[in-house]
């Protein structure tokens, strides 16, 4: 099959399946929505696959038409399909079938599910456009499509106040770091006069100001600031946990929120040239590993556990592309979608079998009652903890060692983050599955294990996250970096080959055994009970309570906008500025009112009148002429 | 010969329904809607074409070579609008519900008369006839708003809105007197030779002749701070109306403005350039704002189309190619958007009674056509990609950084907040629970979507393929 057509009915199955499910979807049956909407993606699946597995070294560009061709702004309708993209296509289509499996068994009793399945085939679809799109500009559509699916996926239960609300601030805090966004292209499209990635990138970059690279990269940094969540607009992302559980996984963990890594990425030829920029997206990422880090560690809504997980880890894929390795970004982007898409599905199955309870305080011993779902939220745990050998484990390291050699201090401050990841996901995994059950006698009673279209894709996943580690294994453990081989065409990482990266690999090898079992002790120790209130005081509450950060925003921006519009309305447009408008019309009134008396129709003072004017214009004139 | 059409069917149709019976002038308005937009079509394809475009004008002179000059012309900037509001029409008659209205012949008589007007403007290529069809449109517009207008000072609120345009068309009308006396003994009207003549004027002739276009055209659209005949109006006035008045008659100024501002009286525009663009951003952020809040749907469009309408003129502001493309491009556009919105907000008060937020919600659940539609217009309002309201924004935006990149960043500010304020409106109208009074609320009919679905396929492919659309107005 030629690549034309290939690349373009990857991008068209989810729409097509997006519109028969969105179109008719309600009028067929529940199994025929499950089979288009996930046959669709599958199909995309399978093409992608092919393409992955024969793309050499060089780039296709398939151009459907011109979208936009005015003064100054050339816009095709065009797919880039590099090994880039099409790693991210792999990611996409191939969790993202696995979820729409998930999704089968999860949202069977929802009346919306076929409008659940539209939604998710729309996703695909602008998630695929986000990634294959051959400009900024078409990144910028996938970009905001991802967002409308966002927004009607977190408000999916749209009937709850607050689930909307959750959907309405995911949007506006996404749409600040898109204005970042929007503003970074137009300076991009003023010095370039382009912003197709290939006219971009072959472009004379050098010549262009250092500061207006440092502009231009920091403004395109916003936007993924926003879509990936870090400081300081990632509070949308733990209450996007209000959408359904497969929605969390794909959307809020595996692929959308690492859209913003994946147009650093992108534009590496960019970043590299904008060193200031690099060490700006290091440092964000660092503090948002640590501080989301933090936020999860007393968390007691097993979702929130996961999504603050979630934004640390992807601070620490922002924290690899800040010192420049670009691939283990990559990469752990990579390992990350398998696990979290995992433990997300797992803490779903979860949910499942305790009839929609999210409180791990209410939960305990379940490791016996679901047994599948235990083994898989066990490795997914062991993977995100970086378990020897598991993906987690390799990606992980790999990070830190390129840290490591770009400033120790950033090292030992990540470290420290792995060992709070390593406890929150232990304290989660607990106090879910060991100790004793805490949860009504009723809920005892219901937990039962998940169909096999929600296990089958945890199985799948468990496997990937096991393995995933085999595509980059590090050398002095036998492996071969097929990922750095792959990807060499397209980024070009600032890491330096380092002498003693065996050594550093053991040893971070020896330190996690170490850390992990004394972790687990303390853990098991203090999670692993009978009874648990999970009620927190002093700094515990502190972090319990995110840092009042919502609060915050709350006091400084939301009441403020909110106060300020109804001060304009009611007092600057309703009594002043319509105030002048309205004494404008007072004194035309008052002015004709009193005029009048001068049209008194005596002609003497008609005569007056006549000469006085003529006796001033006669003067004026005698002013003027001298 | 079809830009004479496209007055006269209007017109001579718009007069015939005004004397007919009620019950047959529905018919007759939606035959005359109807042959406009047939012959907008043959007009957009000659255009798109390039082949026989003479007939895409028509130029006489009453009364002999020292008479009255009637040029039109369709081959201009004034395209998209004409299209758009040939459009709009037929898609307006077919929503009208006769029987709700009284005197119904009258109203859409009246309306007819308005279209007419209208498209002598976006064509007129003399001054005299811009001036002609300014007017022709208001006075219908005032008798619509008065007369048929709900609540108690609908009367109060169209004199209002009548002596503001009014006032700003006469100004307009010395402008424009001025300028003819400058052609010299020609007494040459159309805008080539007014251009020839008045774009060398001094440059102190030019601010004062500026200022006079300038708030008759400000008033018109409206904007900041001439605004104020605008929210009570569109409130007061039937739905309608309403649509007529901001998607199609606010477009009047913005037009205006890039006629006689920018293309007669360059150097003052440029002179200008700075107070006018910080004007349109103020407006901008001001509309938006003040939309964050509002509980009165009507009122909270009227605002959201205040900021929309400023950010066309800050493109314009610009005095770049790309900024009035994309103004251009954006007046269509942002008339069918907000058209779609507004039949949608009638359909929820046709069901519920209300404008007011506060006592909507939930009819998502109920109304599932109408939340879906409601939703897409929604979104190509807040400039979601591949919807039509994408490419006018990014265009304007575009220009006004090229400008200046404060003033792009705090336009840009209007992404942000119009999200804001479309979000909650949706959100209250749409999402949580429903208002007991409105559980016998049934959803849009299929025939009214049938009358939608047009503008939403202009959404869509426009959205997709704006190219399209830049090839057959530009």
């Amino acid at each position: 099959m030629n690549i034309d057509f290939a690349v373009l009915l990857i991008i068209l199955f989810p729409l097509v399946g997006f519109l028969i499910n969105g179109l008719i979807g309600s009028k067929l049956p529940k199994m025929m929505n499950a089979v288009i909407g996930s046959g669709a993606v599958l199909g995309s699946f399978i093409l992608t696959a092919v393409l992955f597995f024969t793309q050499n070294e060089t780039a296709t560009v398939v151009k459907l038409f011109t979208f936009l061709n005015v003064s100054g702004l050339h816009v095709d309708m065009a797919f880039l399909i590099d090994r880039l993209s099409l790693m991210m296509m792999m990611i996409i289509t191939g969790i993202g079938f696995l979820i729409h499996v998930y999704s089968s068994g999860y949202m069977h009793d929802d009346e919306g599910f076929y409008k659940f399945f539209a939604y998710l085939n729309l996703f695909i679809f602008s998630m695929l456009l986000l990634v294959m799109g051959s400009s900024y500009v078409l990144m910028f559509f996938g970009w905001e499509g991802v967002g409308l699916c966002s927004y009607l996926l977190i408000g999916f239960w749209f009937k709850n106040i607050d689930y909307s609300n959750a959907a309405r601030k995911a949007f506006i805090m996404n749409r600040i770091g898109d204005l970042g966004f929007l503003m970074g292209m137009f300076m991009l499209l003023q010095y370039t006069g382009s912003l197709d990635y290939n006219a971009v990138f072959n472009f004379n970059l050098a010549a262009i100001p250092s500061e207006k690279l440092i502009a231009i990269t920091a403004l395109l940094f916003i936007g993924a600031m926003g879509k990936s969540a870090q400081i300081p607009l990632y509070t949308w992302l733990p209450d996007a946990m209000a959408g359904p559980t497969p929605v969390s996984a794909l959307i809020h963990a595996a692929t959308m929120v690492t859209a913003g890594i994946y147009m650093v990425v992108r534009s590496n030829a960019l970043y590299v040239l904008a060193p200031a920029t690099m060490e700006f997206i290091a440092i964000i990422g660092l503090c948002t590993a640590l501080f989301a880090g933090t936020i999860a560690l007393f968390q007691n809504d097993i979702k929130k556990v996961l999504a603050y997980s979630t934004v640390s880890q992807l601070g620490y894929m922002f924290l690899a592309l800040g010192v420049g390795a670009f691939t283990s970004g990559m990469f752990h982007l990579m390992t990350h979608a398998f696990f979290k898409a995992l433990l997300f599905l797992s803490a779903g199955s979860v949910i499942h079998a305790m009839g929609g309870e999210q409180d791990i305080t209410k939960m305990g011993g379940l490791s016996k009652k679901i047994k599948v779902t235990f083994i898989c939220f066990t490795i997914g745990v062991l993977a995100i903890a970086g378990f020897p050998f598991t993906s987690g484990f390799v990606s992980k390291d790999e990070i830190l060692l390129a840290v490591y050699q770009h400033n120790v201090w950033y090292f030992y401050l990540a470290a420290a983050g792995a060992v709070m990841t390593v406890y929150y996901m232990f304290r989660v995994w607990i106090l879910t599955f060991f100790g004793t059950f805490r949860g009504t006698a009723e809920q005892a009673h219901h937990v039962h294990e998940s169909p096999i279209s929600m296990t089958f894709p945890l199985m799948v996943l468990a496997a990937l996250s096991l393995l995933g580690g085999l595509f980059q294994f590090p050398h002095v453990f036998g492996g071969k970096e097929f990922l750095n081989d792959y990807l060499k065409p397209v980024v070009s990482n600032l890491t330096r080959e380092d002498d003693g990266a065996a050594t550093k690999e053991i040893i971070i090898l020896l330190a996690t055994v170490i850390g992990l079992a004394i972790i687990w002790f303390i853990t098991k120790k203090n999670y692993a009970v009978a009874s648990f209130e999970g009620k927190y005081t002093g700094i515990k509450k502190v972090l319990a309570d995110k840092y009042y950060i919502d609060e915050i925003y709350e006091a400084l921006f939301v009441k403020p906008i909110a106060a300020i519009s109804r001060f304009s309305d009611r007092i600057i447009d309703n009594k002043m500025v319509d105030g002048v408008v309205f004494m404008t019309g007072k004194m035309v009134t008052w002015s004709g009112t009193t005029l009048r008396y001068i049209q008194n129709g005596q002609t003497g003072f008609y005569l007056l009148i006549m000469v006085l004017a003529m006796a001033a214009i006669f003067a004026f004139n005698i002013f003027y002429k001298l | 010969m079809i830009a004479l059409a496209l007055i006269l069917i209007p017109l001579l149709f718009g007069l015939i329904t005004l004397v007919v019976k009620d019950t047959i002038a529905k018919p007759i308005a939606l035959f005359s809607t109807l042959a406009s937009l047939i012959m907008t079509g043959m007009g957009c394809y000659l255009h798109y074409s390039k082949s026989q475009l003479n007939l895409l004008d028509f130029q006489y002179f009453l009364g002999g070579t020292k008479g009255l000059l009637l040029f039109f012309s369709l081959g201009n900037i004034g395209l998209s609008m004409v299209l758009l509001s040939n459009l709009l029409f037929p898609i307006l008659f077919l929503y009208h519900n006769s029987s709700a209205v009284k005197n119904n012949n009258a109203f859409l008589g009246l309306l007819l008369l308005i279209q007419a007007g209208l498209n002598g403007l976006f064509m007129a290529e003399d001054v005299i006839m811009f001036y002609l069809m300014f007017e022709l449109g208001l006075v219908p517009a005032y008798l619509l708003v008065g007369i048929w207008g709900k609540g108690e000072n609908s009367a109060n609120i169209s004199f209002k809105f009548f002596v503001y345009t009014l006032f700003g068309s006469l100004l307009m009308l010395v402008g424009i007197i001025y300028m003819i006396v400058q052609t010299g003994p020609a007494h040459a009207t159309d805008f080539g030779n007014i251009i020839r003549f008045c774009s060398k004027l001094p440059l102190e002739t030019q601010f004062w002749l500026s200022g006079l276009f300038l708030l008759a055209f400000m008033i018109k659209m409206p904007m900041f701070p001439f605004h104020t005949w605008q929210p009570g109006t569109y409130n007061a006035a039937p739905t309608t109306v309403t649509i007529v008045l901001s998607a199609l008659m606010a477009k009047m100024g913005v037009y205006g403005l890039m006629r006689f501002n920018y293309q007669v009286l360059p150097q003052a525009f440029h002179e200008l350039q700075p107070y006018l663009m910080t004007l349109s951003i103020v407006g901008v952020i001001y509309g938006a704002v003040i939309a964050i809040q509002q509980n009165n749907l009507k009122k909270l469009l009227a605002f959201s189309s205040i900021s929309h309408m400023a950010l066309m003129v800050a493109g314009i502001c610009s005095a770049t190619v790309i900024g009035v493309q994309g103004a251009v491009i954006q007046m269509f556009n942002h008339g069918i958007i907000i058209c779609g919105l507004l039949l949608m907000v009638e359909s929820i008060y046709q069901r519920t009674g209300t404008y007011d937020l506060s006592e909507l919600g939930g009819l998502a659940k109920i109304a599932k056509r109408l939340a879906i539609i409601l939703m897409v217009f929604m979104m190509a309002s807040v400039a979601l990609p591949l919807t039509n309201g994408f490419v006018g924004e990014f265009m304007l935006l575009n220009a006004i950084f090229t400008y200046s990149q404060i003033a792009a960043v705090i336009a840009g500010i209007t992404i942000i907040f119009g999200a804001v304020y479309m979000l909650r409106m949706y959100q209250k109208t749409m999402y949580g629970p429903l208002n007991g009074k409105h559980e016998q609320v049934v959803d849009i009919t299929l025939m009214e979507v049938g009358v939608i679905v047009p503008l939403l396929i202009v959404v869509i492919v426009i959205g997709v393929y704006p190219e399209l659309l830049n090839k057959i107005i530009f």
